[in-house]
Order: structure tokens, then sequence, then C-alpha cells
């Protein structure tokens, strides 16, 4: 008996620590737990206190989705309406049908609900140091990857929703410049070969110079923003191109888009604007902008893709 | 004291967060709360501690053929699943927290005086689908196949036998397994291409392939120790076992996508069990102190079980990391059959994820010999 007590006693002493892979799964488990009660917040605190290196495709996901959590974000909700009703007829019916969304209605730049979405998108994006989906499947194998890809997608469609609702200017039927605000196009077009577009086949856009505010191309938030909403459809169409989504019939909607969406893509690339549609970064746009001719190059970007797209 | 304070480090192994994936249970265990490291008096003896095989009664007793079969708990979910949807987004809504299982298996295997065997077949399916925001599958697919062998030394001065009324005995138990398991641990975006074509397919063969099956090859060893002291009708039993020491972790063919099955956390318990016999009426009272060589909730460490019972019918029931436990066993002596309910943790604190479960058992043609 004795021998038995000492014995407890140094196991029930030296219980061990757990090593950082533990402590990760735990948080992963424990975070998941908190989402299903839809606390966002303690999801976060938990993942985040892991002390993880954010290489764990799975912590990426849980942590990516504590963040649309806070934008009040369901995937099964948007797979069941909004996915099904997005119009894929051509690519100019998409981008009306993204800005009726359930979750699209935005009434302010940067909102709390954007901004938990990007940060959800980037924690995504940013988990390999070349952004995009072929990076992610080298890194993470074709099965995670996958994972990761289709919820980066999922995320993209609601806040690329979002930005073409609130920076276009829509009213409930998703006629752009019909909203409550004041502009009639995404941005002023200083750029003659975008002048040549607007009021051909821009829709409500018929002048150069009534441009949302907050898309000024002369601040630092209007780059960065105007960069966003470049990286939400350049991301798109790199997850679309990159990920075989051919063998679900609840994902072959994605496909329809993707092969509406990749007109955009050859539209851009012939009129020499493959730099920027090939572009998946935000730093790499934000620092791209700093030359006069590539702010150029981007306002024909938008009028050609943003206001031809939408009208 | 050396060879103690040797075998307290050496068996000192990771810590975890979420459910062992045990090969397989004792169904009177599960019905105690799991309380069983000092009880450990059925045919699942090598699963618990290999030192209680001192403890057999006969020279011979084989148990040949008995199925088990485990899942969860619908009964107490019922409007959950009335109209249910026959689409996934919908099914998904209704999955979401409830944790799904379903088993079966057997273990037949014999004990000849101090020695005993069991070989294992177990088919198992885990699924937890949570976070409404971005659904994650937790998915635990296993096919195990083994055998497990172990042998109970007494050692020390005391001994019992079969016929003692009194004494005490101290014994050493050491147990190897060999055991081949086929399946998948993964946790798995819902809306992610694996699981959504998987779910497309007509056939559970094809569903499976789907969602990816790899087979891993583990060897793992058990030790115990327990200290037995009887007086009149009286027992009182300790019992220490380090389970799967190090861990029993199964090396997987290659696979491109690495998948892999669940490794098996090493784990050591200390049991406690009393109990009096009356001929006519006997019962046993246990607890366990389980996963001493982990930081856990000590409420989730915590099992208390009870055993009461006449000849031919046993009243069982038991407390599981806070979750209670009922059922009964008919033993007929030539047929035993054991069904109730338990609940089990699923989560890595306490009362987190609750599973509740039913199990059915029956141990056909069991038979004791002595020469």
């Amino acid at each position: 008996m004795r021998n038995f007590l000492i014995l407890f006693i140094l196991i029930f002493l030296s219980a061990c620590a757990q090593n950082p892979q533990e402590k990760l799964a735990e948080a992963i488990d424990r975070a998941l737990s908190h989402l299903s009660a839809g606390d966002c917040d303690a999801a976060i605190d938990v993942l985040e206190d892991s002390g993880s290196d954010g290489k764990d495709p799975v912590y990426i996901q849980v942590l990516s989705s504590a963040y649309a959590c806070k934008a009040e974000f369901d995937e099964i909700e948007f797979i069941s309406d909004d996915l099904s009703a997005i119009d894929t007829t051509s690519s100019a019916t998409i981008m009306k049908s993204l800005t009726i969304m359930s979750l699209s209605t935005e009434t302010a730049a940067d909102s709390a609900d954007y901004t938990n979405l990007r940060t959800a998108i980037n924690t995504i994006l940013n988990s390999t140091s070349t952004i995009g989906q072929v990076a992610r499947t080298t890194k993470f194998g074709t099965r995670k990857a996958g994972d990761l890809g289709v919820q980066a997608l999922i995320l993209n469609i609601v806040n690329f929703g979002k930005f073409l609702h609130y920076y276009g200017n829509v009213n409930a039927t998703g006629v752009k410049g019909g909203g409550s605000g004041t502009n009639s196009c995404f941005l002023n077009y200083n750029d003659p070969r975008a002048q040549a577009l607007t009021g051909v086949s821009t829709g409500a856009c018929t002048v150069d110079n009534d441009g949302s505010i907050v898309l000024d191309q002369t601040t630092a938030a209007g780059k960065r923003r105007i960069c966003e909403g470049t990286m939400l459809l350049t991301n798109t169409i790199d997850i679309l191109d990159n990920l075989d989504l051919s063998n679900s019939s609840t994902l072959s909607k994605l496909e329809d888009i993707s092969a509406q969406v990749n007109n955009f893509k050859t539209a851009a690339t012939a009129a020499g604007l493959g730099t920027i549609i090939n572009m998946t970064s935000q730093s790499e746009c934000e620092t791209y902008l700093q030359t006069p001719a590539q702010l150029l190059d981007m306002e024909y970007f938008y009028a050609l893709v943003f206001e031809t797209g939408l009208q | 004291m050396k060879w103690l304070l040797f075998l307290a480090i050496f068996i000192l192994g990771e810590a975890h967060a979420f459910d062992y994936p045990y090969t397989m249970r004792s169904p009177k265990a599960l019905l105690m709360g799991d309380a069983f490291t000092a009880v450990n008096d059925d045919e699942f003896t090598l699963f618990y501690n290999p030192a209680s095989l001192a403890r057999h009664k006969a020279d011979l007793t084989m148990y040949p053929f008995n199925p088990q079969f485990h899942g969860s708990n619908v009964l107490n979910d019922m409007d959950r699943f009335k109209d249910f949807p026959n689409e996934p987004v919908g099914a998904s809504k209704v999955l979401m927290n409830y944790p799904a299982h379903a088993s079966a298996g057997i273990a037949p295997g014999f004990k000849i005086f101090n020695v005993g065997v069991s070989f294992l077949a177990n088919e198992s399916f885990d699924a937890l689908l949570r976070n409404p925001s971005h659904p994650m599958l937790d998915l635990d697919l296993k096919s195990d196949r083994g055998v497990m062998m172990g042998v109970g030394i007494p050692i020390g001065p005391g001994r019992l036998s079969k016929k003692s009324q009194s004494g005490s005995q101290t014994t050493l138990g050491l147990g190897a397994k060999y055991i081949e398991r086929t399946g998948v641990r993964d946790t798995l975006a819902l809306a992610g291409p694996t699981v959504l074509e998987s779910l497309d397919q007509d056939e559970l063969d094809k569903l499976l392939k789907s969602l990816g099956r790899v087979k891993g090859i583990g060897y793992g060893f058990d030790a115990g120790l327990e200290h037995v002291v009887r007086s009149g009708n009286s027992q009182y039993i300790f019992g220490l076992s380090a389970l799967d020491i190090t861990g029993t972790k199964f090396k997987e063919e290659y696979n491109d996508n690495k998948l892999q099955v669940s490794d098996i956390r090493d784990q050591v318990n200390l049991g406690m069990a009393a109990g009096q016999n009356f001929s006519l009426f006997h019962y046993i009272l246990s607890a366990d102190v389980r996963g001493l060589n982990e930081q856990v909730d000590f409420g989730k460490r915590l099992r208390l079980g009870a055993e009461i019972g006449v000849p031919g019918v046993k009243l069982l029931a038991g407390m599981n990391s806070g979750y209670y436990s009922y059922g009964a066993m008919l033993d007929l002596n030539f047929m035993k059959v054991t069904t109730g309910f338990y609940d089990v943790e699923l989560g890595s604190k306490y009362k987190q994820i609750k599973s509740r479960r039913f199990v059915i058992y029956l141990s056909l043609f069991d038979f004791s010999f002595d020469a």
C-alpha cells in the first residue's frame, strides 16, 4: 500500500503540461464550442491565446470563421438562400444579384461587418507567403486547401456583395446609383480610356466625375478601398480557376459563377490590365497605386469591370 | 523506490484535448460510469488493467462470442429528428451540435490462470458538426482488428487463492497489443469539396471512400498494479494502470493528403472499489480518477460507479465526468445480456459536449473450467 501511495502522489504531482500541438487542439475544440454557442469573441480569444504559429489549416479555418461570426455570417444560410439566388445568366447579372444578397446591405464605408469579413478573408489569404489557391495547395495539400479555398471564396462573394452594394450605391433591386447615396459611379475617372467607356456601357454611370467620395484615389483610405474591391474580385477568380468543384452538386453554382467572372478576366487581360486582374495581394495593390500611370490603369480597370459589370 | 520513480517518469505522456479513441470498452463498465479500473472483473480485463488478471477465479475461462452495439441515444432527441430534411443544408441545421456515434464490435478471448488474451474487431463512427458560421465536421472513422495479451503477476509476500477468506495480494500486470486501424480522423469543412463530394455519393462504400481512409498499424503496451484486501465477505481493491504507455501510435501508409487515424494517447488511471457479497445479495462501489498524467479538470477525471445484484441479475449505475449512466445485466451463465444508457464527455473541458448513448451487449457460450 505504501508503494501504491507513493506512486500515485508522484504521478499526480508531475502531470504533464500540454505541448503546443495539444494546446492548439484544445483551443480549436473550445473555440468551436464557443462558435456553436454564438460567442464569437470568446472563440477569437481562445484561439489567439493558444500561441499558434498560424500554420495549422483547421486553426486558420476556425479563426477565420470566428471573425465571420462577428459579422453574423451563417454559411449554411448563405448556401441555402443567397448562393442559389445568384443570377449567372451573364457577367452583368452576377454583380447585380450580388448586391441584393441578404447580407449585402451596407450604409457606411468600412462597417464593422465588412471589416470583420475582410479580417476573416485575410486570415485565409495571408496563410501563405504568396497569396493564392496554388500556394495554399502546395502548403496544405489538396484536401485542406480545398476547404480553405471554398471558405475564402464564399466570404469573398459575401463581402464583394457588400462592396458593390455600398460603393455602387444600389437601390433595393440592385440598380447602380439608385440608392440613398449621391454617386452614380464607383470612381471619378481621369483616364481617357475609362472616360471613353462611361455612358456607353456603364449603365447609370454616365459622367466622369460622379464617383463615391470614399473611393477617392488621392487618399490612402481611398486607395485601400479601391484595392479591397479589386482583391475581392481577383481572389474570387483565382480560387475558382484553381479549385475543382465539378464533383459537387451543391457547389455547382460556383462553377457557373466561374464561367461568367472569367469574362471579366478575359476583358481585362485583352485591355492590357493583366497585372491588375492577376494581382491577389492587397499590399501589392496599394503599392502599385503609388504612381500616376498605374492609378489611371486602375481607373480603366474599374470602368471596364465594375461600371460595366454593375449597371 | 528507484523503480517506482522510473516507472512514474516513464508513463508520463502527452496531455490532450478530446475524447479518447479507445479500441473498446466494457459495456458493464460504461454503465457503471466507466469507474472500472479496480472492478475489472469481466471479459474486458485487458482494456483496463492487466494486473487484474491475477484475480481470475478459474483455471480457464472462455468467452467466444460477445458482440456489442453502441449508438447515439436518439430517444432523448426525438423532437430534433421529427420531419428530418432530406437535403444537405436542412439536414446540417438539424445535426448541428449533435454528437453522432455508432459502433459495433466483438472481443472474444480467454483467460488461463493469470494470463489473458483478447481478440478484437470493432467498427466505429463518430461525427460532430459545429460552428454555424463555417460548419466543421469532426469525423472519426475507425475499423480496428487486433489482439491483446497480458499477465498479472503477484508480487510481495501476500497471496490470495480462489477460496481465501482473508488476506491481501499485490499484483503487477503487463500487457501488449497489436492493432490494425483503418479509417480517418479529421476536421473537415462541411461546405468543402471533400464532404460535399462525399454527400453526392449514392452508396455508403463510395461515400466512405470519398471521405478518405488510411490504414495504420500500431503496437501498444500497458502496465498496472493492483492491491486486493479480502476480509470475510468484504473485498477492497486499489488499482493503478498505465495504458498505452507513451501512446499507441499508428504508422500509416504514405498518402498525399496526410490522412491519419486516431492514435491512442497514454492514460494513467487510479481506481478504487469496495464490495460485499452476502450470497443472495452483493454490491460494489467504485471510483476512478482518470488521466493522472494530464492537465484536465478534476470533474472530467472523476468516475463513480455502483453495482447491486442478486444471482442472475445486476443493476448498474454510475457517473462519468458528471454524466449519469444506468443499466442492467442478466447473467444466465451460458448467456449474458447487458443493456443501458450512458453519457460521455467529448470536449476538452468538464461538461462541454455531452454524447448520449445506448449499449446492447450479448455474451454467448461463456464457460469456465477448473482442473
